[in-house]
């Protein structure tokens, strides 16, 4: 009698004939004995163990519950030690590496910016609230912005100042400060991954992989935008639920439940939009009547909401103003349409077609025929996705956040394809079979982050980087008393980058005549030749494709660098 | 049944502790400034002895200090010593609605025996409703504990959108004028100057 055969005679005594479910564990054991069972017999034999497994536990399926839970972590503890050969932490350090060099090319080739909110809504309110002096948009005359961001890195620029960093240098260290921050998404990942596959460290090495690799996240990194710090705070959220889902019965429920609101809450507090992705963690917990957790999400998030209260009450004079004054201006007058009306499908043809191409099947595929062992991961992109649809405004970096649950859900189903070909064929008979089988799921991830990042350069790299560079050389001038650039007021670098305290205005022919702007930053080829024309202008320097030209006859005296021409690419990282 | 964490994964809290607490206290001292905005100090000539000059400009070294500036509007406060005998609606510094107690500080570059203070107010170039009425010009000497109000002079209900101010300052190295404003939405509920200047002969060292 062979092993199977044993385990399937539970409850069968001298000469019975097996019968119910001991009769079909018999039949899945004789199956799996078979040499070489059909797709179909492996399907079915498969279901049978469920069901026997299920009938030797008895109709409390609560207890049967646990008993799983239970026998996740120990599968989990027991793998711990080493997964191919390296031990987990080896794996990610090594996927740590592998991030920060991802991380480390982008901020060395990217200058600039990706959005003008980077610097309009974050930096240059620093700036004025540290020096007094700087332009601030719309937002900050209106109160749609709390200053929760404003003052994270207005606190970052007090110790770079103390360090003595300003203007550009100071920029470059912020950007960098929050290409390496993302370094925190390879944990992150790795625990969202373990968690979601049940304890599959497999899973968690791979996802932690994607994070560090994934060519949107480097991207975005190096930018001071609200979405890096509410992709962070969203997956982590996320990979604290997803434990508390796969391990339910593990120590400190409460603590997670309080994280996990906490983090939304932050995440709500960096972006007010990333507020969709708290249903879905609210109504699993309901649903599972996991009330007490529930109830430590709300605490969570009531810190949260209560920080925001006592920084709008302190900064605008009334409490959530900016939340309410977000709310009038999006929701009720659909404000943001005036920024600009997208397609429907612009999320869909920018993020998955634009970005990934053809790669974006090799994630929905594994991950929509395996979907009932992640449909929490696909439900945490598809709603979001969904809302951000339904929104008139569009940008790709909204979406920033949902890339974590779509990796992951991919990653989880290409793990569930590739176990299941053990059961076919020969070659599940080969030892090689095994690491075969891993590797290719390495080399699918690793052709979606290729085409992700050929996918990426079409995104801006250098936007307005000459414009910055311009700007910081000019600041430093000592004969400095104003700057007009042919770009609109808040398309440049603003007061942070030029650390200057002079009139900073978009060129126009009649304010050009005035001496006051004795230093003016052109890239407009036109603009060029008209100011080459001018005879009380000489060019002094060249930033990428912005010329900076110095007028001859200003209110103060040249001082000892007014003769010097510079020229280069946008400051050299 | 608990998971295990490694030493690594435990040595992350602590990290991410100090890292808050770091930043944390950098934001305090960030959310404690109370910076006045200030132009920059730029080399210039020195003055002629005995020459009766324009102390107040751009030109002649002068440092601004003010309560505020529209920063939206691009109100700078340079403007108001640029000698700019055109300029534009915006090339005026104009403070924000709510600073209700504007003022400015020109620090000159060298003493001076101040004989006038002139201003050119709104109304010399937008509508005559914008001119403040109501100022207080000081002639100060040295700063901080040792600081000396050399004289005062008080303005009402000024129409004039070119008033001069004759003042009689000796040894002067700033000038302080402080606007009194109307209620937010009057028409002079922020102080408008397009040009000031501070006349007089350099003091005798």
């Amino acid at each position: 009698m062979t092993e199977h055969e044993r385990e399937g005679a539970s409850g069968r005594e001298g000469g019975e004939r097996p019968t119910g479910d001991a009769a079909r564990a018999d039949l899945s054991a004789r199956a799996l004995a078979k040499a070489d069972p059909t797709p179909r017999e492996v399907v079915s034999a498969w279901w049978r163990r469920v069901r026997a497994a299920f009938a030797a536990w008895g109709p409390d399926w609560r207890a049967w519950r646990a008993a799983a839970a239970a026998d996740r972590v120990r599968r989990s503890v027991r793998a711990r030690d080493r997964v191919a050969g390296l031990p987990v932490w080896g794996w990610l350090l090594l996927a740590t590496a592998v991030a920060l060099g991802v991380r480390l090319y982008y901020f060395f080739v990217q200058a600039g910016i990706h959005y003008p909110d980077e610097m309009m809504q974050y930096l240059e309110p620093a700036q004025v609230r540290m020096h007094g002096f700087g332009w601030l948009p719309w937002e900050f005359n209106g109160g749609v912005r709390n200053w929760i961001l404003p003052g994270y890195y207005g606190g970052l620029m007090e110790l770079g100042e103390a360090l003595g960093l300003r203007g550009y240098t100071l920029h470059s260290a912020l950007v960098l400060h929050n290409a390496l921050l993302t370094l925190l998404l390879v944990p992150a990942g790795y625990r969202l991954g373990r968690a979601v596959g049940r304890g599959d460290e497999r899973l968690g090495i791979l996802a932690a992989f994607a994070m560090a690799a994934f060519p949107p996240f480097a991207y975005f990194a190096p930018h001071t935008l609200s979405e890096v710090h509410g992709l962070l705070f969203t997956t982590w959220a996320y990979a604290l639920w997803a434990e508390q889902v796969a391990f339910p019965d593990e120590f400190g429920r409460d603590r997670k439940a309080f994280l996990v609101g906490l983090l939304l809450g932050a995440a709500f507090l960096c972006r007010y939009t990333l507020v969709i992705f708290i249903p879905l963690v609210a109504l699993d917990y309901n649903f599972r009547s996991r009330f007490r957790e529930l109830g430590w999400l709300a605490v969570g998030l009531g810190v949260a909401m209560a920080v925001l209260g006592v920084v709008d009450a302190a900064t605008w004079g009334r409490p959530f103003h900016s939340l309410i004054g977000y709310f009038q201006y999006n929701v009720l007058k659909d404000g943001s349409a005036e920024h600009g009306i997208m397609p429907r499908w612009f999320y869909w043809n920018e993020a998955f077609v634009g970005r990934l191409g053809f790669a974006r099947w090799l994630l929905l595929g594994p991950m929509v025929l395996t979907f009932w062992r992640h449909w929490r991961m696909i439900l945490a992109w598809v709603i979001p996705f969904a809302a951000m649809t339904a929104i008139k405004h569009k940008e790709e970096r909204f979406l920033l956040s949902i890339w974590p649950f779509v990796l992951v859900g991919a990653l989880s189903g290409m793990l569930v394809l590739a176990d299941a070909l053990r059961h076919v064929g020969e070659w599940k008979k080969r030892r090689w079979f095994g690491p075969v089988r891993h590797a290719a799921v390495a080399c699918l991830l690793a052709a979606v982050c290729v085409w992700a990042f050929v996918g990426t350069r079409k995104l801006p790299m250098r936007w307005l980087g000459g414009v910055f560079a311009a700007q910081s050389w000019v600041g430093q001038q000592p004969d400095a008393t104003g700057l007009l650039l042919d770009e609109r007021q808040h398309l440049n670098g603003g007061y942070m980058i030029m650390n200057r305290n002079i009139p900073l205005l978009q060129y126009n022919a009649t304010i050009v005549q005035h001496r006051i702007y004795n230093y003016v930053a052109v890239h407009d080829e036109k603009l060029i030749r008209t100011m080459e024309g001018k005879p009380e202008f000489r060019v002094v320097g060249q930033f990428e494709d912005v010329m900076v030209f110095r007028r001859t006859d200003g209110l103060v005296g040249g001082g000892e660098r007014a003769g010097e021409r510079t020229s280069g690419r946008a400051v050299e990282r | 049944m608990r998971l295990r964490w490694s030493r690594l994964g435990r040595a992350g809290w602590p990290l991410l502790g100090l890292y808050l607490a770091v930043v944390g206290a950098a934001t305090a001292v960030f959310a404690g400034r109370r910076p006045v905005p200030e132009t920059s100090r730029y080399s210039v000539p020195a003055p002629l002895p005995g020459v009766r000059t324009n102390f107040a400009a751009l030109s002649g070294g002068a440092v601004l200090r003010v309560s505020s500036f529209d920063w939206f509007h691009s109100h700078h406060p340079l403007y108001a010593i640029d000698e700019q005998a055109k300029p534009d609606k915006t090339e005026k510094w104009a403070t924000v609605q709510k600073d209700r107690a504007p003022w400015i500080e020109i620090e000159l570059a060298v003493r001076v025996d101040v004989d006038e203070i002139d201003l050119v107010l709104a109304g010399a170039f937008e509508a005559k409703e914008f001119t403040n009425r109501d100022f207080v010009v000081r002639c100060l000497r040295d700063q901080g504990a040792g600081e000396t109000v050399v004289a005062k002079r008080e303005v009402s209900g000024n129409e004039d959108p070119r008033p001069k101010v004759p003042l009689a300052c000796p040894g002067t190295n700033r000038v302080r004028i402080e606007f009194l404003v109307e209620p937010i939405g009057k028409s002079r509920d922020v102080a408008r100057v397009y040009e000031v200047s501070v006349w007089g002969k350099p003091a005798a060292p």
